[in-house]
């Protein structure tokens, strides 16, 4: 956000909020502020005991030990008083400075230096290419609905929610926005991302707000829907990571995490109120998809662990190491793999498919107005209990896309096919015993797996005819034996341990969870009938479940309480 | 030496093939045939020794060579369908230190291989035979005749390398024991002329005579091809001593003639000729 609004929003935002928990208390009395205020400190402290000794950590203590001194003989006023400062002390934390000179910089310069950092390794490489060196737009391709994404940017305010894979999705995509013309986005960023100090610079100054993931305080969880509502009402494109936190598994995420995705109902709402000039609000889903993943180790690791769930937040992974995000980048560059970001097709906040020209079509194709969706009584109202029908209704619809504009890499089906294979091979292992199976036993003829290859790839040619899936545009036409060729050049060389490998006339993995990471891509298709369609069936994996059957993310947000309704002509004042 | 005396060089094999197997075997060299290496001055040496796999590059047309070799013959897959790719091994004088980059280069180059066999150079450093370093007759027959004794008595040898140092007469000879034209002390007279050491004279022989034992060949001899490619675009050594060379100026050469034997198709050829003219438009 830019200085001039940063402030601003900062206040409205404090504002707001304590505006809404005193009509709240006043409204139904379920809950006081002394209570949320409680439950702040109560939160803060449980998270600063596990937290280290740095300034910030000092400095939250400081602050929250002063609002626990003061509430104890705090007053109605004070109440207030303390809710604001607590508000306005998270707002602060949270929202992100937009610097133009960073974003000139970055933009400009950065560029040229990042070619430099991927030839920096290979410096002969570098002299040959002298001057012309070697860019992101060889590598990264840009799909889908770019120019209705830029139509749409025009038009009204764009909510843009990619798949998260890894902590290079972030710059990714934020190069992309820009090679396609679009103006920088608010980028909600895990507190985690900061720890690399490269990525952390560009962060901090390109408007990216911290997510920290630790803080469980209701009120905190409160004042970050708020900010990003206040961001999308001020007109500031957003990007959110509907996931919540990267795939562990590998796979297309099963669960969405709707809490800022609601934030955009609320922003078209009060835009409706207040008559704003363009109070569209726009959903873009976005698929990432690597061939490679600069930390599948870790991730993959962390989903096995049964730990990747979102209280669990990995501090140090392969990307904080700048040596491994360059040996990445390396990898990328050399192997010539491919990173693939589609824009799928635009949604109104209610799912409805968006054109060009702004406008909601319904399934059969006729324009929709969007803005009777949140009327009442000719006047735009917030509902909680109907907005989080229409945000689940959304979600779905997002996950939807993320599904069907998964692009599918050499990587994925290789891998998939050959894991496949080996369960079962192996079927009386349970996943965890077939994981650790030796590299020796897992060697395969390579005709038979190129033969399953073969199959896997024709069923998903006929899903790519239905519009159900995306493939790799280089292996659209390719042979099996191509697509094995190139899973094992490019599993062969970035990881330390070769991920696929070609022993004489076999193949084999060289590390079978990262084997089934990039199998996890492909999961959730239907392709393991075409692995062996004569075999006995083995079930599916559900990446979304624990062995034992329970989930393996926590549930979505419990829905909001049923308030009782409000007296006509009054919708103003209790909101 | 010892009377159990090898030459020294480490050997890794990655397949075994099955007893009845008679098809194509192709052996390549590395430096100068796969890949465009300079090995002239004692610069280029150091920079061959310290680059890294994506730095290496193949020689124009020579990957794809390699990948459709590999792949097996048009028509029919030699040695059956079920038989799997059709061989592939490496012999280099390189030492074993740039084994993880030599493979890792294969990898990128997506070419598959069932086994290389690289001169143990600190083992001849370590016993001070440092004319060893640059002599590689004694070494390259000594690993071709080793991965003979394992290689299916049917199997035919297709054997690749350049004009750059002693690929021709390694071959040839190599070609002359597989026929059973060279052994005892034809042989060793041969190797005398090519500055074999004694001890090396007396293991490759009694090596040659191992393999002929156990892996008798075949009338005519086991060895299908030698061919030669050149180093340089024009001139060059005289190879006309070698009957059993054929010199091809390029890669692109080199793929008409395989062609012309029914080893790969007439898409290969035109994708290998294209990548040639493409690199010689481009210039050195």
């Amino acid at each position: 956000m830019r200085a001039e609004d940063r402030e601003r929003a900062i206040a409205e935002v404090a504002c707001r909020l304590v505006a809404d928990k005193v009509a709240a208390v006043a409204g139904d009395g379920l809950e006081s502020l002394e209570a949320l205020l409680l439950d702040a400190v109560y939160e803060e402290r449980l998270r600063l005991e596990q937290a280290g000794r740095d300034a910030r950590a000092a400095e939250d203590r400081r602050f929250i030990e002063g609002v626990r001194q003061r509430l104890v003989h705090a007053g109605p006023e004070e109440l207030k008083a303390l809710l604001h400062e607590v508000v306005e002390h998270y707002a602060r934390e949270i929202a992100g400075n937009f610097d133009p000179r960073v974003y000139q910089l970055a933009t400009r310069v950065v560029p040229g230096l990042l070619a430099l950092l991927l030839n920096a390794l290979s410096p002969q490489r570098l002299l040959e290419r002298f001057p012309e060196l070697p860019s992101l737009s060889t590598n990264v391709n840009v799909r889908g609905e770019v120019e209705v994404l830029r139509r749409l940017a025009e038009r009204g305010t764009v909510i843009l929610c990619p798949t998260h894979l890894s902590n290079l999705d972030s710059p990714v995509i934020g190069w992309t926005l820009y090679h396609v013309g679009l103006p920088p986005f608010l980028y909600g960023a895990g507190l985690n991302l900061f720890s690399n100090p490269l990525i952390s610079f560009f962060m901090h100054n390109l408007g990216a707000y911290k997510v920290d993931r630790k803080k469980k305080a209701r009120l905190y969880k409160d004042t970050l829907k708020e900010y990003c509502t206040v961001s999308l009402e001020y007109g500031y494109h957003n990007l959110f990571f509907p996931g919540g936190t990267r795939s562990r598994s590998g796979g297309v995420e099963p669960h969405l995490k709707l809490g800022l995705l609601g934030c955009g109902l609320r922003a078209f709402v009060n835009n409706l109120r207040r008559h704003a000039e363009r109070p569209d609000i726009y959903v873009v889903p976005a698929t990432i998809s690597y061939g490679l993943v600069l930390e599948a180790e870790t991730l993959i690791d962390d989903y096995l662990k049964e730990t990747g769930r979102a209280r669990y937040i990995i501090e140090d992974d392969e990307s904080s190491r700048l040596s491994r995000v360059a040996s990445f980048f390396r990898g990328i560059v050399n192997l010539d793999s491919r990173i693939y970001v589609t824009f799928s097709q635009p949604l109104d906040l209610f799912g409805n498919r968006v054109e060009a020209d702004g406008r909601s079509y319904d399934r059969r194709g006729r324009p929709i107005d969007t803005r009777r969706y949140v009327m009442r009584g000719g006047e735009p109202v917030h509902d909680p209990q109907r907005d989080a029908e229409y945000t689940r209704e959304l979600g779905e619809q997002v996950r939807a896309a993320f599904v069907r504009d998964n692009v599918l890499q050499a990587t994925h089906l290789a891998a998939f096919t050959l894991f496949e294979m080996l369960w079962r091979r192996f079927s009386e292992r349970d996943l965890y015993h077939l994981l650790r199976t030796p590299p020796e036993l897992t060697l395969l003829a390579v005709h038979e797996v190129r033969a399953a290859l073969d199959r896997v790839l024709a069923r998903v040619r006929e899903l790519v005819a239905q519009s159900r899936l995306r493939l790799d545009p280089r292996i659209h036409d390719a042979t099996a034996e191509a697509v094995l060729a190139e899973a094992v050049r490019v599993l062969g060389t970035y990881h330390p341990r070769a991920v696929l490998r070609r022993v004489g006339d076999r193949v084999g993995a060289g590390d079978l969870n990262l084997l089934f990471y990039y199998h996890n891509r492909a999961a959730g298709y239907g392709l393991e009938r075409a692995v062996v369609p004569e075999a006995r069936a083995v079930p599916a994996f559900d990446l979304s479940r624990r062995p034992s059957g329970e989930p393996l993310l926590p549930p979505s947000e419990p829905p909001p309480q049923i308030r009782p309704p409000v007296p006509a002509g009054l919708e103003e004042l209790v909101a | 030496m010892t009377a159990g005396y090898r030459y020294p060089f480490e050997r890794r094999t990655l397949r075994a093939l099955p007893p009845s197997y008679a098809g194509p075997i192709d052996i390549w060299d590395i430096d100068q045939t796969y890949l465009d290496t300079r090995l002239g001055r004692l610069r280029d040496l150091v920079r061959t020794a310290l680059e890294s796999a994506a730095d290496k590059r193949a020689r124009p047309g020579v990957a794809t060579l390699l990948r459709a070799l590999r792949g097996g013959a048009p028509a029919s897959p030699p040695g059956g369908p079920a038989a799997g790719p059709v061989p592939l091994f490496f012999i280099s004088a390189s030492p074993p230190q740039l084994r993880a980059v030599l493979e890792e280069k294969m990898r990128l180059d997506g070419i598959a291989w069932d086994g290389i066999a690289l001169k143990d150079h600190l083992a001849l450093l370590a016993a001070r035979r440092w004319r060893e370093l640059v002599r590689h007759v004694a070494y390259k027959l000594t690993a071709l005749l080793t991965y003979r004794l394992d290689w299916p008595p049917g199997a035919r040898e297709w054997l690749y390398g350049d004009d750059g140092e002693s690929d021709p007469r390694i071959y040839s000879l190599y070609a002359g024991i597989r026929a059973g034209e060279l052994g005892g002390e034809a042989l060793r007279a041969q190797l005398a002329h090519s500055h074999v050491t004694e001890a090396d004279r007396h293991a490759i022989v009694a090596l040659a005579a191992e393999t002929a034992r156990l892996c008798p060949p075949p009338p005519g001899g086991s060895v299908e091809g030698i061919f030669i490619l050149r180093t340089r675009p024009h001139g060059g050594p005289d190879l006309s001593e070698y009957p059993r060379v054929t010199v091809c100026a390029d890669a692109a050469e080199l793929a008409r003639e395989l062609h012309r034997r029914g080893r790969i198709d007439q898409q290969t050829v035109e994708r290998v000729t294209e990548e040639v003219r493409r690199a010689a438009a481009a210039g050195p």
